[in-house]
């Protein structure tokens, strides 16, 4: 009874081409009968359909005629040459029309391009080979202190202090001594000195702040000479002196010949001895520094090498060390050499 | 030359679209005789136009091989194309004699009713059956043409007409159907049943 709900409408093609209604099972004649009239429609649809499957098997094919595949086979071949001819000749006159002057031919424009498309690189190549060739040639040191100029100008104070160290003259062990000599010579005005450092010391106050001290102390020393005649010259200055008074720097005074204690304030007070320098600093501790660059005597320059000298207030371990050099940019370097130059 | 007769419909049409001579004619002399009658039967059984539509169909897979989708079968895909073809056709006929199409109809009859007498019962039956071909519809007539003379699977048609396999049982079944009724007077059974009956 299932396989009755199995045939479908469309499913009759394969009752009419395969049994007669005589041979169709209960439930087949049943399915049948559901869509057709009676025994006779199927049988006459069953006639029908087999008159038509052998009207279709015996039907004469009709063929084309020969020409049609030679035709179609011309047309293959002819679309085939006419690829061809358009990837060729296509080119060819777009390249080179005929009806054109020969600057207006795309060929020549084209390559015209092409030419100038070529110097401009060979050029711009040249160009770049002329400026690594000027980078190479280019003395980065001539840039460093222009490079540098900003970061100085950003340390307030330390700036002024460090382009005058830089400017002091290096000053020599034969110069240094000289200058011991002739601070000795001169008779070191102690006395004079003493009640100016007296008054100086009263007017000095405890303003100095911490980082005014260590800046001084960056640039204070280069060379540390430890020089005992100096150090004599000095201790009775230090001696006298409180502990708590800085005198950043003594310029020698080439006329008067004697050395100057620096300002009230504390701070720097620089002058000129012909074109050398000579500043003295004292810290809290006691340590008292003469910072020379070089000394002329006589027009003779002599330099030190930016050597200072240092002294403790007890005037103990007054020891000279010349050649301590602590610091000191290669640019000093040159300008000690160029002064030794011009010196012999 | 047995190297392209081994090859698929999908490869010889990927050398064809290579303007592949060869390919080419080994397509076309398997689907030309299919094509042409497929045409015959679709197109009143005008010769002529048969074979220039099918002209057309081969000329259209020179120029632009590329309409042909590989992931189809050709075969499917051909009888597709074809019958796109014969509605196009249809469409033009019915604008261009829409008055004057029952005058040539009867004209016909009245001509074939005239060579009629002449020819035998199969032949009869043959050509009344063209002629209710004629009178179906296009999807029941496509549909027809294609199951029983075309010999193409339910599936394939199915493909082909971008249907259901049960709309071309369905439309199979009633198609016959309707045949039967009209052509229950020529069927060569009955013929010869009558005309055994008439020698009695």
């Amino acid at each position: 009874m299932d396989q009755e709900y199995t045939y479908q409408p469309e499913d009759m093609e394969e009752l009419l081409l395969n049994k007669s209604f005589k041979e169709l099972l209960p439930e087949e004649k049943k399915f049948v009968l559901n869509h057709l009239e009676s025994e006779v429609a199927y049988n006459q649809m069953r006639d029908t359909l087999l008159a038509i499957k052998k009207t279709a098997d015996q039907d004469n094919l009709i063929t084309p005629e020969t020409h049609v595949k030679h035709d179609l086979l011309a047309l293959l071949d002819k679309k085939k040459k006419r690829g061809v001819w358009f990837t060729l000749n296509g080119v060819w006159a777009f390249l080179f029309p005929q009806d054109e002057t020969w600057y207006r031919k795309p060929a020549f424009q084209f390559a015209s391009l092409a030419l100038l498309v070529t110097i401009g690189f060979l050029g711009g190549k040249q160009l770049l080979i002329k400026d690594e060739v000027g980078n190479l040639a280019y003395n980065p040191r001539n840039n460093r202190g222009e490079e540098s100029k900003p970061l100085v100008e950003n340390i307030n104070g330390l700036n002024e202090q460090k382009e005058t160290t830089e400017t002091l003259q290096p000053v020599t062990a034969e110069g240094n001594s000289k200058q011991k000599e002739l601070i000795e010579k001169n008779d070191f005005q102690t006395n004079s000195l003493d009640g100016d450092r007296i008054e100086e010391e009263q007017l000095v106050d405890d303003k100095i702040s911490d980082e005014e001290l260590s800046l001084a102390d960056d640039y204070t020393v280069n060379a540390e000479v430890q020089s005992s005649p100096l150090n004599n010259k000095f201790e009775s200055i230090d001696k006298e002196s409180s502990n708590d008074m800085l005198f950043e720097d003594i310029a020698v005074s080439k006329e008067s010949e004697n050395i100057e204690v620096g300002n009230n304030s504390g701070r720097r007070k620089t002058n000129d001895f012909g074109s050398d320098k000579v500043s003295k600093k004292t810290s809290n501790d006691g340590i008292s520094s003469l910072l020379m660059d070089s000394v002329s005597f006589n027009g003779n320059l002599i330099d030190i090498d930016q050597s200072s000298v240092t002294m403790d207030s007890d005037g103990e371990d007054d020891v000279y060390n010349k050649d301590k050099k602590t610091s000191g940019s290669l640019a000093s370097d040159n300008q000690v050499i160029d002064l030794l130059f011009t010196t012999l | 030359m047995s190297y392209y007769q081994d090859l698929a419909d999908n490869e010889l049409m990927k050398l064809v679209a290579k303007q592949d001579e060869r390919a080419f004619s080994i397509l076309y002399d398997r689907y030309n005789v299919l094509l042409i009658n497929y045409f015959y039967k679709m197109l009143w059984q005008d010769r002529e136009k048969a074979q220039d539509f099918m002209q057309d169909f081969f000329a259209k897979l020179i120029e632009k091989p590329k309409l042909y989708d590989p992931s189809r079968n050709f075969k499917t895909w051909m009888y597709s194309v074809a019958n796109n073809m014969c509605k196009n056709e249809y469409r033009k006929q019915a604008n261009r004699s829409n008055t004057s199409y029952g005058l040539n109809e009867q004209t016909q009859v009245a001509d074939k009713q005239f060579d009629m007498e002449k020819k035998t019962d199969e032949q009869v039956f043959k050509e009344k059956l063209n002629e209710e071909l004629d009178k179906l519809d296009e999807k029941q007539k496509s549909t027809f043409v294609l199951r029983y003379f075309e010999e193409l699977s339910v599936k394939e048609i199915a493909k082909t007409l971008n249907c259901s396999e049960g709309t071309v049982k369905s439309r199979i079944f009633y198609t016959l159907k309707k045949l039967s009724e009209s052509l229950k007077e020529y069927s060569p059974q009955l013929m010869q049943i009558f005309l055994g009956l008439f020698l009695l």
